[in-house]
């Protein structure tokens, strides 16, 4: 069997990228839910705030190791599966990612362990201000690194001298075409994922009839973000729609399955097809009628651009963009519809006892996480042909390394990741049996940063607790 | 009794879904860009309101 | 100004800041395989739990200083190291899950001490792997890689990592004597009695047979042979000092004098491999990238590392003195 070694470095990218986004969607959002939490708790000082901070600390603890230990595998990955393209384009997207673990990785990890392991050795300010710095990390992670993902989509600010790019214009390069519609794309899929995570968690309790408070409370908060929260998204993804439309045409043509130079008029949408794409034609299609001039044109008559427009050998695989976009903005629709929802049966009262609602938030806990890798889908699978869009092709990307070698690599990762995932899996499912733990009556941190300077702090946390509460 | 409760509850949930599917069509563009930002902000401002009302009574936020 | 060579030397500040702070972390890993008491090694991990997270983070600004000052480098060297690279990921995945992991179920936490001490030892041999098949030189053909995968299955490499892996293991057990109880401070004690001579022999083979049977490492020892016996000297006298001092109270000097280990290692590896990046083939100055974004590493560099760094001793002044003996978790 003859292995070819361009397939094989996709392959292993794709799988390792794939499973380490869904860590950074979920720690972005959880980040920031447990800043507004812990916000909400100095406020308030009601302490099921306190608890709903120590559940979801604990689950977002090990999803953020996992996400570091995935997220190093891919800043060498470059040069392991794709040394071409590390060669090509490290001086554009090298000091970006570099700057990113300057300014957002050093950031997350100074303050992490202050704020897992630091809440009885500084005062709830200073904890409060760690927990906003590892959540001001991970935006700013998500900047850089969806600025350089951008630049691969859109390149721009740079000139290619004997095979190398060379940065012209840093501000062209970070500020490129895409960048600023991607990032608030990428940043309220995260919040979108927490917000459904925290809902779905807090309507299995009011199911079971256990942990009341915390559940109201999170299902309250997980569906009133959400609902805000997708409303923007979407109109936030109809504009990238069209900034894409306008710089990488070829990817949302194979995303709306028509191949035609131009379709018939009116156009159908399409939402399920057998593409073919070596006779450039579909097998099947099912759309509903006129929907795809509404929808996409604007106007009853107007005719969809196919994907016959660009060439052949320019072409995404269009089975890859079409499915992978329908199920994100499938499942975006489903998000809209929750939210809808939502609102009316708080109108009606019954937000916390609809049990079909409920049973809906659980089925919809990790909805956020599945409709961004769709997302993602789109965006990496309609790049294809090429790694750097218009300038470098994936096939000419690859590193010099045998096809073997590849191939064990990729199944040690995929069993290596395996057991992170089952492991991250059954630990989660425990904390949530387990359920939130009963704040204590005095649920403040010993004192303020004052303490933090005194020696005795360290050893008994309870004597100064003890001593400041009188 | 229970069927003019029932009769009503269709009406809501058919007037809730019709609502939401406009607001749909109307924030991906359909009508216009500037339609579209009108849109949003009333959907947003109006759930706000909505989730901050039914919060004064019972344990929502 | 030489832009490269600013850029080197802050790719060679970051990458000797992880070999420092990591070399502990994982050297406290390693001494995890002989630690029989479950107690002492749950306070062995807590002693390195609240930052192990930003030490390990050094080695993605080094990575990442290559690929974006010299791609041409990062692009010969990653396919050149790309097994022991993989693996050394890998390992260290599995050391970083452990973490977290460890503290699920008291049922399973032997094995994930297993795995993470095993991720441990498996990173620190890899990575002395690395250094041996840098320092064998890296075939080259233009601008590409042009050996193979298992070039690295040698014994210079290969006694190199058990090189690095020892000395992670003294590091590890320094920080062990200021950090921990009485009971673990004694194992440590005891540990670098062991690790200590044992990294010196094996040290000092791989310093021979670099001499002898490394033919690019040969002619640089000749130019540089003031200083690179110093820094032999050095590091075979600071390995004596530390079992002198292992049984006594001074618990700060044997963790300074190991980190001093790795300091003159770093700077041996740099004295025989400057001009060149990738040693025996391409100097500095033809792997880099262009002015532009020489300039924009550096400019945030200048700028935003002593932030980082003042934040992190920060951190570290959090969590100072002893580990306390009930650990981290409530």
């Amino acid at each position: 069997m003859k292995l070819d070694p361009a397939i094989l470095a996709r392959v292993q990218f794709a799988f390792t990228v794939s499973f380490h986004i869904i860590f950074p969607t979920m720690s972005i959002g959880l980040a920031s839910f447990l800043a507004v939490t812990e916000g909400l708790w100095l406020k308030t000082k009601d302490a099921v705030y306190l608890e709903i901070y120590k559940f979801w600390l604990s689950i977002f603890a090990m999803g953020f190791g996992v996400g570091v230990v995935t997220g190093i595998v891919l800043s060498f990955e470059f040069g392991l599966a794709f040394a071409r393209f590390a060669d090509m384009a490290g001086p554009a997207i090298g000091p970006m990612i570099a700057l990113e673990v300057l300014t957002a990785f050093f950031l997350e990890a100074g303050f992490l362990g202050i704020m897992l392991f630091g809440l009885h050795r500084v005062g709830p300010k200073l904890h409060f201000f760690a927990t906003c710095m590892v959540a001001v990390g991970t935006l700013i992670s998500a900047s850089w690194i969806l600025s350089a993902n951008s630049w691969m989509q859109t390149p721009a600010g740079v000139e290619i001298h004997d095979g190398h790019v060379k940065v012209v214009n840093w501000y062209h390069v970070i500020v490129n075409p895409s960048w600023l519609y991607r990032l608030p794309h990428m940043l309220t899929a995260a919040y979108l994922t927490a917000s459904f995570l925290v809902a779905g968690v807090g309507a299995w309790y009011l199911l079971k009839g256990i942990h009341l408070h915390f559940a109201r409370k999170t299902v309250a908060l997980g569906t009133a973000l959400a609902t805000v929260l997708i409303a923007g998204q979407i109109f936030i993804g109809d504009i990238l729609y069209g900034t894409m439309l306008k710089y990488q045409p070829s990817k949302m043509q194979a995303a709306e399955g028509f191949w035609d130079k131009e379709s018939q008029s009116p156009a159908p949408y399409y939402w399920f097809i057998i593409p073919d794409q070596k006779n450039q034609r579909n097998r099947f299609a099912l759309g509903v009628p006129y929907l795809g001039s509404i929808w996409l044109t604007h106007s009853l008559h107007g005719r969809v651009t196919g994907l016959s427009n660009t060439p052949p050998n320019r072409q995404p695989v269009m089975g890859m963009v079409f499915f992978a976009f329908r199920i994100m903005y499938g499942l975006g629709i489903v998000m809209f519809a929750v939210g809808i929802a939502s609102l009316w049966l708080r109108l009606r009262r019954r937000l916390f006892t609809s049990r079909k609602f409920l049973w809906t938030l659980v089925v919809m806990t990790p909805s956020g996480i599945v409709a961004t890798l769709g997302g993602w889908y789109v965006a990496e699978t309609g790049r294809q042909p090429w790694v750097i869009f218009g300038i470098l092709r994936t096939a000419d990307a690859i590193s010099p390394v045998p096809a073997q070698a590849l191939l064990s690599t990729l199944i040690a990762f995929v069993c290596v990741y395996t057991v992170f995932m089952s492991a991250f899996l059954v630990f989660t499912f425990r904390i949530i049996r387990r359920g939130p733990a009963e704040a204590p009556a005095h649920a403040e941190a010993s004192g303020s940063l004052k303490n933090a300077f005194r020696p005795h702090v360290l050893d008994n946390p309870a004597r100064v607790a003890k001593s400041h509460s009188t | 009794m229970s069927d003019r409760k029932n009769l009503l509850n269709l009406a809501g949930v058919t007037g809730a879904t019709l609502l939401g599917a406009l607001f749909f069509f109307v924030i991906i563009g359909v009508f216009g860009l500037s339609v579209a930002v009108t849109g949003l902000l009333v959907f947003v401002v109006g759930a706000i309101l909505i989730c901050r009302a039914t919060s004064a009574e019972g344990a929502n936020l | 100004m030489d832009l490269p060579l600013l850029s080197a030397s802050f790719l060679a500040l970051a990458l000797t800041l992880y070999v420092m702070l990591d070399g502990f972390d994982l050297g406290v890993g390693i001494l995890l395989l002989f630690q029989p008491e479950a107690i002492s090694r749950d306070h062995m991990v807590d002693s390195i739990t609240p930052t192990w997270d930003g030490n390990e983070t050094w080695i993605i600004m080094a990575g990442v200083t290559l690929l974006a000052a010299f791609p041409i480098a990062y692009s010969i060297l990653l396919p050149a190291f790309y097994l022991p690279v993989i693996l050394m990921l890998l390992a260290l995945g599995f050391r970083g899950v452990s973490f977290e992991f460890r503290v699920q179920r008291k049922e399973h936490r032997r094995g994930w001490d297993i795995a993470f001490a095993v991720g441990s030892l498996v990173a620190a041999f890899m990575q002395g792997l690395i250094v041996g098949g840098l320092m064998q030189g890296v075939r080259v053909e233009g601008e590409h890689f042009a050996g193979s995968v298992l070039d690295i299955a040698r014994p210079f490499p290969v006694i190199s990592g058990a090189s690095v892996a020892l000395g992670y293991a003294v590091l590890g057990a320094g920080w062990l004597r200021l950090k921990s109880n009485e009971l673990v401070q004694a194992f440590a004690s005891r540990s670098l009695r062991a690790f200590a001579p044992l990294f010196a022999i094996s040290f000092d083979l791989t310093c021979i047979y670099a001499a002898n049977f490394q033919p690019g490492i040969r002619s640089r020892w000749v130019s540089h042979q003031v200083v690179l016996s110093c820094l032999v000297g050095w590091i075979t006298v600071a390995a004596a000092a530390i079992i002198a001092l292992a049984g006594t109270r001074k618990a700060l000097i044997p963790f300074l004098l190991g980190l001093s280990l790795f300091v003159a290692g770093i700077s041996g590896i740099a004295l025989i491999a400057f001009p060149n990046i990738v040693p025996f083939s391409v100097p500095l100055w033809d792997a880099a990238s262009s002015s532009t974004s020489q300039k924009f590493v550096l400019i945030g560099a200048a700028c935003v590392t002593p932030v980082v760094l003042a934040y992190s001793a920060f951190a570290y002044w959090i969590f100072r003195g002893r580990t306390p003996e009930e650990g981290w978790y409530e």
